[in-house]
């Protein structure tokens, strides 16, 4: 009893699983195996990092996370209301004229404190 | 042999025991929090294993798993901003420094 | 045995091996980022069960929120707070773990037990169900009216408390670019030891 056609999402999984560790493997195989300081750089043909990894990052990533996170939800809410509009009427488009309305206010208060600016 | 309601319910307890370990045992707040996401997931998995094998027409489970979400992810941007400041006033995230309210 | 049905019974092993794994390396993993990168193989495996199980929309939204935003939300935590750091010992550290050890598997007992003693009243199969979406639609805007708008109601509240605990202390722009987290003086907020 399942969905149909999600056959297809399964095939598909299987070769994005199978395509990379193929690649990964095969190098893996063929590949001289040499050692050497320059292994164990970040970058193994690139610039040489400056500073560590484990840097305290700004909190402005954390803020516009935030704010993808809240209307990410309300992007779900929204979907099946978009799909089954035509049996829902009027009315549903008020009230999700409502839904949105009370979310755009917590957009205001995002963007009035700079929670949306860079610097 | 066809896979039935049991198995998933297994799954879910699984999850919601191994949730449970993280959330008692971690002295990290962040894996606190990712704890309590694991067993909100495994009530997720009970609520659409119920809808799909009890009420496969009028599937209420599903309607609950997505407020289920919704307050997960509320929880999530509220709990971690607080772990953010907590962690400004205090400089750590370990679960045993945490005592400000400990009588 | 028919071919979807051992299909379905393979990827559900293979889900439930991926799924209880990580969730055991998010809890158990040293490194809080492999944990974190772990938990997103957990969101990601619970959307394939929820596939089994007819919720495709539910699948779609747990990709979408799960390993889409709060995963990256956990993420971002991770990197604001994260300083290599020894915790100090606590007392009886290791006698807490095994405590926590009994209780969780005596609550998983408890609930397998409860499970298999139950009889569930299974409704007949079901075949070729329509997608869920449009009963979803019609659930939100019939009896989860009101639910459906306390939700948005509830992201509001979240959004403004989540960006107020986490917003730095307001600093007036003084024109210069700091990439360091502005701290808030420690005096005001230290709390007396003791």
């Amino acid at each position: 009893m399942v969905l149909q056609g999600y056959g297809y999402l399964l095939v598909f999984t299987l070769v994005c699983i199978l395509v990379p560790s193929l690649a990964l493997g095969l190098s893996w195989l063929l590949r001289p195996k040499a050692v050497g300081p320059g292994n164990f750089t970040t970058y193994e043909s690139g610039c040489e990092p400056i500073g560590g990894a484990w840097i305290q990052f700004n909190i402005r990533y954390y803020m516009f996370a935030l704010a993808f996170v809240i209307f990410d939800v309300e992007t779900v809410f929204l979907y099946p209301w978009a799909v089954a509009f035509n049996q829902l009427g009027l009315f549903a488009f008020i009230e999700a004229l409502i839904f949105i309305a009370i979310l755009v206010l917590g957009l205001v208060y995002a963007w009035r404190k700079g929670a949306l600016e860079w610097s | 042999m066809q896979v039935s309601l049991d198995a998933f319910l297994v799954i879910g307890a699984a999850l919601f025991c191994i949730g449970i370990y993280g959330l008692v045992t971690s002295r990290n707040a962040v894996r606190v929090l990712m704890s309590i996401e694991l067993m909100l997931n495994a009530v997720n998995l009970n609520f659409l294993a119920f809808s799909n094998y009890l009420d496969s027409a009028t599937i209420k489970g599903q309607v609950f798993s997505v407020f289920v979400i919704t307050v997960a992810a509320a929880e999530a941007a509220v709990g971690l901003a607080i772990v953010l400041s907590i962690y400004r006033s205090r400089d750590t995230v370990d679960m045993e420094e945490f005592n400000l309210l400990r009588w | 045995m028919k071919l979807s049905q051992g299909v379905e019974l393979v990827s559900l092993l293979v889900l439930t091996a991926m799924v209880v794994a990580a969730a055991m390396g998010v809890v158990l993993s040293p490194s809080i980022v492999y944990a974190a990168f772990l938990l997103g193989l957990v969101f990601l495996g619970i959307a394939g069960m929820y596939l089994l199980l007819n919720a495709d929309f539910v699948a779609a939204a747990q990709v979408l929120i799960y390993v889409g935003a709060v995963n990256v939300l956990i993420l971002f935590a991770i990197m604001l707070v994260n300083r290599r750091k020894v915790y100090r010992e606590v007392k009886l550290g290791a006698v807490r773990q095994l405590v926590a050890i009994a209780v969780c598997v005596s609550l998983f007992a408890l609930l397998l037990y409860t499970n298999l003693n139950t009889v569930w009243l299974l409704t007949p199969e079901v075949t070729a169900l329509p997608s869920g979406i449009v009963t979803l639609g019609q659930h939100f805007f019939n009896e989860y009216l009101l639910p459906f708008e306390l939700a948005s109601v509830l992201l509001l509240v979240a959004l403004i408390g989540a960006i107020i605990l986490a917003r730095r202390e307001f600093v007036p722009d003084r024109g210069e670019e700091n990439l360091e987290l502005v701290e808030r003086p420690k005096e005001l907020v230290a709390v007396k030891e003791e």
